[in-house]
């Protein structure tokens, strides 16, 4: 597990990843309710940290981590546990096929990064509903939510991924994904 | 990248959501109090910029109601004003055909006054089309205002009490009785003389009488302001008469039929 470019030792190594995960809950907080006023899905940047981190990451502990944040959003939205997590970490196996199939710079890798994200997201998101036998996501829902919430994540992926770089490190160099 | 280890990982994580969804784990709400100081000004901020948004238009869509009702108001202000003047001379119509004379050809209003300084003359914007003829008294309901002296098809020209050439039989009101004549002394009395025996005094009003056959009678002309000394030759008695109506302010006047 690397990170690079990210101070190896002494506390920026822990305090910038803590303050970039309590900028996380701000913003992510901040833009769900100005969503909800506005009666429209809010950019997921739960979802976008996990595509980052597979760009930094070696890719299982990508996912694993990307789980892990999955995992905080379930949790700071008192829902069921594994729901977000999995769809995080979906979207994150997708990321890795666009980091391990599309070089690492230009705008269409950015959309392509997000696509990927919430493509891979709203598949677990289906695997899950099938499982479950519910009407979690529904058609109407697919129709009118995902396109949205790629916009959105599309609008706040170039400005987020400077903060992600922030706190986690830029990316990984593309010799570092084998 | 080993994708079938990639693959794994996943399944497992898969499998491990799928548990948890299925067995509805929740976490504890204490882990998410944890995070609630940081929500809480994240929705303070977020309700803060959306009552901003929401003021700042607002007052934009409640600028744009008060211009638009400034407008309506102004409008209704004018029609107001028009109605407004429109029932006073009515009312003013009303009071002279019930005090004065019920032959009134019409209300007319003063749209030009002489700019001569000695002459004391209005122009009326009812005319000969109006069925307005010379010599026909114009008064107001304090009282007479002048004569017709000249009339177009459209316009025609009043001579007021005050002018020098305005002359008019009067007497004292209540059966006074006298019988006098008021010339305008300009620039804003008359002077009238009666005989010598006449008990006129200070103060006491003066109305037309038939005199020339001009004016009904008993519409109000003025009031006596001063006597002047009868001298031992004089054979009238002069007084300054005060008009009873202000010419200078007059707006709207009634024209009424000769005698």
């Amino acid at each position: 597990m690397t990170i690079d470019r990210v101070p190896r030792r002494g506390p920026t190594r822990v305090l910038r990843p803590a303050v970039y995960v309590v900028a996380l809950i701000a913003v992510q907080g901040l833009i769900s309710r100005l969503a909800d006023a506005a009666a429209i899905a809010a950019p997921d940047l739960f979802l976008l940290t996990g595509a980052g981190l597979a760009w930094r990451l070696r890719p299982a502990w990508a996912l694993l981590a990307a789980y892990m944040i999955g995992l905080l959003q379930d949790v700071l939205g008192g829902g069921v546990l594994g729901l977000h997590a999995a769809g995080v970490a979906g979207g994150a196996l997708l990321v890795l096929a666009v980091r391990r199939y599309f070089s690492n710079s230009g705008s269409v890798q950015g959309v392509l990064t997000v696509l990927a994200a919430v493509l891979g997201e709203w598949l677990a998101f289906l695997a899950l509903t099938y499982w479950l036998r519910s009407d979690l996501v529904t058609v109407p829902l697919l129709v009118r939510t995902v396109p949205v919430v790629f916009v959105g994540t599309l609008i706040l992926a170039g400005v987020w991924e400077r903060v992600i770089t922030w706190g986690l490190g830029p990316r990984s160099s593309p010799e570092d994904l084998s | 990248m080993n994708w079938r280890r990639l693959l794994v990982v996943y399944a497992l994580l898969l499998a491990v959501s799928m548990v948890a969804t299925r067995f509805q784990v929740v976490a504890p709400t204490a882990l998410r109090a944890t995070t609630v100081p940081i929500t809480r000004v994240s929705v303070s901020v977020a309700d803060n910029l959306r009552h901003a948004y929401d003021s700042l238009v607002h007052e934009r869509e409640l600028a744009r109601d008060n211009a638009k009702l400034r407008g309506e108001n102004d409008v209704l202000r004018q029609r107001n004003e028009f109605l407004t003047r429109e029932a006073a001379r009515l009312r003013q119509l009303d009071v002279i055909t019930r005090t004065q004379a019920p032959n009134a050809v019409g209300i007319a209003q003063v749209v030009a006054v002489s700019p001569s300084p000695l002459m004391a003359r209005l122009t009326l914007n009812l005319g000969r089309n109006a069925g307005v003829r010379v010599r026909m008294p114009v008064t107001v309901p304090g009282g007479l205002i002048g004569q017709v002296i000249d009339v177009s098809d459209s316009k025609s020209t009043v001579v007021a009490l005050v002018d020098p050439e305005s002359s008019v039989g009067v007497s004292l009101d209540g059966g006074g009785g006298g019988r006098g004549l008021a010339q305008g002394l300009p620039p804003d009395r008359m002077r009238a003389e009666f005989s010598a025996s006449v008990p006129i005094k200070v103060g006491d009003v003066l109305v037309t009488n038939s005199l020339g056959g001009v004016f009904p009678v008993g519409i109000r002309v003025g009031s006596v302001e001063k006597i002047l000394p009868l001298g031992p030759n004089d054979l009238k008695r002069v007084v300054i008469v005060k008009p009873a109506v202000d010419v200078g302010v007059v707006e709207d006047v009634t024209i009424l039929e000769g005698l």
